[in-house]
């Protein structure tokens, strides 16, 4: 991230679920809600919102546009910089929850 | 369009129009997606996300123009602090139960209606984004204010203290700095004439409530008088502008929320101080524990908002 912050949640999520490829916003939807084993769910206008926010600071962009039902429905992909920030944020936690799970030891 | 279609419609009203025509089809196709089959009302989770998510876009939107944050926040405090005197004016006319008798009675009671006539105007001036004028009502109200107090007879006499209406230099002073800035001045938006529009329902809320402590205030432990006067002027509406500002992310709301209480605490300290001039007057422990507590969240907050990201520019996707 630009800010050097952690991400919020729903914002990883959005990012994580553009990995395979361009989404549009309910492809979105259903691709983090699969990827977290149902566990998020995420509303319109909290992918809406992220999504403004990711194109303003440059993690995605929108790939193509086409018009099904008379509506337009725009895809997003993930930009270099998105799947960087991505990268860096996945590090940052996997390494979080190393540092848990050594002083938790092992597992009952 | 389907009844779902519609509803969902109505529930982005709290989009920004330029916003809705660029994205409404979009975000209503997802909606429209992500229901069921059969459903024909919109869920809950998706209206309270539309509603919030609407509100981040115009705090997103809004932190984007250099200025407007500081501008919009500044102008949602005065409006705050106009409604709360509008409230109060109406209060003390309506529950009155002085005889006016005599010259200095009248002059006491005559102020309240033109406080009244002078805060609407300064409010319908602001909404309006008139800020020149409202700047003008709300000096105007120094001297009368002033004039008021100084032709009261009160016993003991009242000093420069006492006769200072505290809030209306404050107030003036917050809409001197948007007046003289311009690029504070030429912010120009339709939501404040909306909003404020909204707000002014809160007027016959608050001074319901104004009315309601003035007359079972015998009712109320004394030691809660002080507590509930505060929650209505200061603590509500600051309480409910701080959720905003929370739920959205919006630092608006909290800087109009650190004036709120910084005219608040200002106003409760003059009427402490000028109290404690009568003979038989007792300062409370409580009365200046509330003040102090409320004093350090205005600090704590103001602190808070001025250092806040967006207010800085630097945006957290």
């Amino acid at each position: 991230m630009t800010t050097g912050q952690p991400m919020r949640e729903p914002t990883f999520h959005v990012l994580a679920a553009m990995l395979d490829g361009p989404l549009h916003g309910y492809g979105i939807i259903r691709r983090a809600h699969e990827l977290t084993d149902g566990r998020v769910r995420l509303a319109a206008g909290t992918l809406y919102a992220a999504l403004d926010r990711l194109r303003d600071t440059g993690l995605v962009d929108i790939d193509h546009e086409e018009i099904v039902d008379g509506r337009a429905r725009r895809y997003y992909r993930l930009t270099g910089a998105g799947r960087e920030a991505l990268r860096t944020e996945a590090r940052r936690m996997a390494r979080a929850a190393k540092l848990v799970l050594r002083q938790a030891g092992p597992e009952q | 369009m389907t009844p779902l279609e519609g509803r969902y419609r109505r529930w982005m009203v709290t989009y920004p129009t330029e916003y809705r025509q660029q994205h409404q089809s979009e975000i209503l196709g997802t909606l429209l997606e992500a229901a069921g089959p059969a459903q024909t009302w919109p869920s809950l989770r998706e209206v309270v996300a539309l509603l919030i998510g609407g509100l981040r876009t115009r705090a997103w939107l809004a932190g984007k123009e250099p200025g407007r944050l500081w501008a919009d926040g500044l102008r949602i405090g005065a409006i705050v602090f106009l409604i709360q005197t509008c409230s109060f004016a109406i209060s003390v006319s309506l529950v009155s139960t002085v005889v006016v008798d005599s010259i200095s009675q009248l002059a006491v009671m005559a102020q309240y209606p033109v406080v009244l006539a002078l805060a609407a105007g300064g409010l319908v001036a602001l909404a309006r984004a008139r800020v020149i004028a409202s700047l003008g009502t709300v000096v105007v109200m120094v001297p009368v204010q002033l004039a008021a107090r100084t032709a009261g007879q009160y016993v003991p006499p009242l000093t420069w203290l006492d006769m200072l209406p505290v809030g209306w230099p404050l107030a003036a002073g917050i809409l001197a700095i948007l007046a003289a800035s311009p690029s504070l001045r030429s912010v120009r938006h339709a939501w404040t004439w909306r909003a404020t529009s909204l707000a002014v329902a809160a007027i016959p809320l608050q001074t319901l409530c104004f009315i309601a402590l003035d007359r079972d205030f015998r009712l109320v432990p004394p030691l809660l008088v002080p507590l509930l006067l505060g929650a209505v002027e200061v603590i509500a509406p600051a309480a409910i502008l701080l959720v905003w500002a929370v739920v959205t992310g919006d630092p608006r709301p909290s800087l109009a929320a650190t004036i709120c209480l910084a005219i608040g605490v200002a106003g409760q300290a003059q009427t402490l101080v000028a109290a404690s001039h009568y003979l038989n007057f007792q300062w409370s422990e409580y009365e200046l524990k509330l003040l102090v507590t409320v004093m350090m969240a205005a600090g704590a907050l103001l602190v808070t908002t001025v250092r806040s990201q967006r207010l800085s520019g630097i945006g957290r996707t």
